[in-house]
C-alpha cells in the first residue's frame, strides 16, 4: 500500500499499534483470571495460595497439595496420626494410600476408585476389572517414583523387590461413578478393599479372601454381596456408608466375632447370612446395624447355636415382609436383649421365634404420632418371645404401639414402669393406642390404667 | 377413665395396618377418646379366614431365600 502522505502512514501505525495494545490487555486479563481461579482451587485443597503469587510460585503450592492436603474420615489424616508419617516402614498403609490416590492428580476423572490389597504372593496379577475408559494404579513405581499406572487392561508384573513392603495392592480406576467390581477367582481375591469417590456393588461370585471393606466417610459404595460364598472376614467388621444394599453383606465363617458394625442408607437385602447349607457354631459379641430404611433382614439362613451379646438397630423405618422377619432364622440364637433406637415406624416380624429374647428397648427417634411400633414374630401368631418380661420405652413416648404378639410375660412392674409412665403427654390430642394385649392387661390394676388414659392414651 | 366392653358374644377391634386387625373383648380409654367398632365373632372369623397368615409351623430355615 502506498500512502499519500506520511501523516496517512503514521494514521495506519497507530491503529496497528492500538490493536497489538488491545490483544496483550486480552492476554492479561486471561492471566489473571487464570491465577485467581488456580489460587481459589489450591486454597480448596488446604493450602493457602493467593492470585498475587507468581505462577512459578503457585507451582510449588500445587506440589504442596499432594504432600499434606490428604482428607479422609472426615478430615482427619488418618495414616499422619496413627503411624506419625504418611508411609509405614513394613507394609502399604491403604488409608493412606487411598487418600495419595484421592489427591493423584491422574485420577481426578475417574468416578470411583477401588483399592485392593493382596498377598505378596504372586509374580504377576492379570488386570481386567476397569472396565471401558478405566485405569489401574499398582504399588510398583515407574522410572519417575510415580505409582505405575495403565489405561487399558493388562498384566502387571511385580517388581522384585526392594520396597521391603509385606503386601502390594492394586487401585482399580472407574471412568464412571458406580461402577461395579465382581470377584470371580478365589486365588486372586483381594483380602482388603478401600473404595473412594462413587462405587457400585462389590460381588464376589467365588470364595475368596475379603477380610475388610473400608468406605472412608464422603465415599459411597452402593452394595457388598458375598452371598453363597466364603470370605476371611476378620472377627471385628465395620462398613461403613453403604447406598442400598441388596445381596448378603456378610457370609459368616465357624469363628467368633467380636463387633459388627453396618451402616447403609438402605437394606433391602441382608446383613448376615450363611453359605447355604451351613452349620456353623459362633457367638457375635455386639451386632450394630444402623440405617435409613430397612425393608430386607439382617440375619438370614442362620443356623447357628451362638449368642449375640449386645444388639442394636438404628433406623427410622424398619418394615418386614409377612415371611421374613429381621432377624430370620435366628429362631436358634441366644439374643438376651435388642435395643430399637430412632426408631419411628415398625412392622414385620422382629425375630422370628425366640425363647431367649429379654428385653427390649424402644428409644424412638422423632415422636411421630402417626407412624406405629409393633413388636411381633412370625405371621400372627402370639407370645413369640415368651421369656420377654421387660420393654422400655424412651420418655415422652407418643406414638402407637402394639406389644399384644411379643410376649405375655411383661411383669406388671415392667409395665407400669417402663410403658405406662414413660408415655408422654398425649392429652387434646386423638387417642393413641397402646395395645398390650388381653393378658398383659388383665394384670394391671384399674389406678395403674388410668396413668395410661389420664394422658390421652387408650389400652388394648 | 372409661371401659368399653364388647356384647356378650361380640369383639371390639381396631385397623393397624390392611392386614391386620387387633380384635379384643375390653379396652379402656381417656373419657372423651371415640370408641372401638364392634362386630360379631362371625364377622370376626370371617374377616381372619379372609386375612390368614403365613402357616407358622414353616421352617424358616428351610425357605429358600435368594438374597444375592
Amino acid at each position: 500500500m502506498t500512502y499519500p502522505n506520511e501523516l496517512d502512514q503514521q494514521i495506519e501505525n497507530l491503529r496497528t499499534l492500538q490493536q497489538s495494545y488491545d490483544g496483550i490487555a486480552q492476554a492479561a486479563e486471561a492471566y489473571n483470571t487464570g491465577k485467581v481461579e488456580l489460587a481459589a482451587n489450591i486454597t480448596s485443597k488446604g493450602v493457602e495460595a493467593s492470585a498475587t503469587e507468581t505462577l512459578p510460585e503457585l507451582a510449588e503450592k500445587v506440589r504442596a497439595i499432594a504432600q499434606e492436603s490428604y482428607t479422609i474420615n472426615g478430615g482427619e489424616m488418618y495414616a499422619k496420626q496413627l503411624f506419625g508419617s504418611l508411609e509405614s516402614p513394613n507394609y502399604w498403609n491403604l488409608y493412606d494410600i487411598l487418600a495419595q490416590l484421592l489427591s493423584d492428580g491422574r485420577l481426578v476423572n475417574y468416578g470411583g476408585i477401588l483399592l485392593a490389597e493382596y498377598y505378596k504372593g504372586y509374580d504377576s496379577l492379570a488386570l481386567a476389572e476397569a472396565g471401558a475408559g478405566g485405569a489401574y494404579v499398582v504399588s510398583d513405581k515407574d522410572e519417575n517414583g510415580q505409582f505405575k499406572m495403565y489405561t487399558e487392561d493388562t498384566t502387571h508384573t511385580w517388581a522384585t523387590e526392594e520396597d521391603g513392603k509385606g503386601n502390594r495392592w492394586v487401585a482399580y480406576c472407574f471412568a464412571d461413578e458406580y461402577h461395579d467390581f465382581q470377584i470371580t477367582n478365589t486365588g486372586t481375591s483381594p483380602r482388603s478393599i478401600f473404595t473412594g469417590r462413587k462405587v457400585g456393588t462389590i460381588s464376589s461370585l467365588v470364595d475368596g479372601r475379603i477380610s475388610q471393606i473400608v468406605v472412608p466417610d464422603n465415599n459411597e459404595l452402593n452394595a457388598v454381596n458375598t452371598a453363597g460364598t466364603n470370605q476371611n472376614w476378620s472377627p471385628n467388621i465395620v462398613v461403613r456408608n453403604i447406598n442400598d444394599q441388596v445381596g448378603t453383606l456378610i457370609t459368616l465363617s465357624a469363628i467368633n466375632y467380636g463387633n459388627i458394625y453396618v451402616s447403609a442408607k438402605k437394606i433391602r437385602g441382608c446383613i448376615i447370612g450363611l453359605k447355604s447349607g451351613d452349620t456353623i457354631n459362633a457367638s457375635i459379641g455386639s451386632l450394630i446395624v444402623k440405617a435409613d430404611e430397612i425393608t430386607g433382614v439382617i440375619t438370614s439362613y442362620i443356623n447357628f447355636s451362638a449368642n449375640i451379646g449386645n444388639v442394636i438397630v438404628k433406623c427410622p423405618r424398619i418394615v418386614g415382609g409377612s415371611d421374613s422377619a429381621l432377624f430370620f432364622g435366628a429362631s436358634a440364637n441366644f439374643i438376651p436383649t435388642i435395643t430399637f433406637e430412632d426408631v419411628e415406624e415398625m412392622s414385620g416380624s422382629i425375630i422370628w421365634t425366640n425363647n431367649t429374647l429379654k428385653k427390649v428397648y424402644l428409644n424412638y427417634g422423632v415422636n411421630n404420632r402417626t407412624k406405629s411400633v409393633t413388636l411381633k414374630g412370625y405371621g400372627k401368631a402370639t407370645n413369640m418371645y415368651p421369656n420377654l418380661t421387660d420393654i422400655v420405652l424412651k420418655d415422652g413416648w407418643c406414638k402407637p404401639l402394639d406389644l399384644h404378639y411379643a410376649s405375655n410375660a411383661l411383669t406388671e412392674e415392667n409395665i407400669v414402669n417402663h410403658i405406662l409412665n414413660r408415655l408422654g403427654d398425649n392429652t387434646g390430642q386423638p387417642a393413641i393406642t397402646i395395645t398390650l394385649g388381653a393378658t398383659n392387661l388383665a394384670k394391671l390394676t384399674n389406678e395403674e390404667k388410668a396413668i395410661a388414659t389420664n394422658k390421652g392414651f387408650i389400652l388394648a | 377413665m372409661k371401659t368399653q366392653t364388647a356384647q356378650e358374644g361380640n369383639w371390639l377391634y381396631q385397623d393397624e395396618s390392611e392386614d391386620y386387625r387387633y380384635f379384643t373383648k375390653e379396652i379402656y380409654l381417656p373419657d372423651d377418646a371415640e370408641l372401638w367398632a364392634e362386630c360379631t365373632n362371625e364377622e370376626k372369623e370371617k374377616w381372619e379366614e379372609e386375612h390368614k397368615p403365613i402357616d407358622p409351623g414353616q421352617d424358616p430355615n428351610n425357605i429358600s431365600q435368594d438374597w444375592r
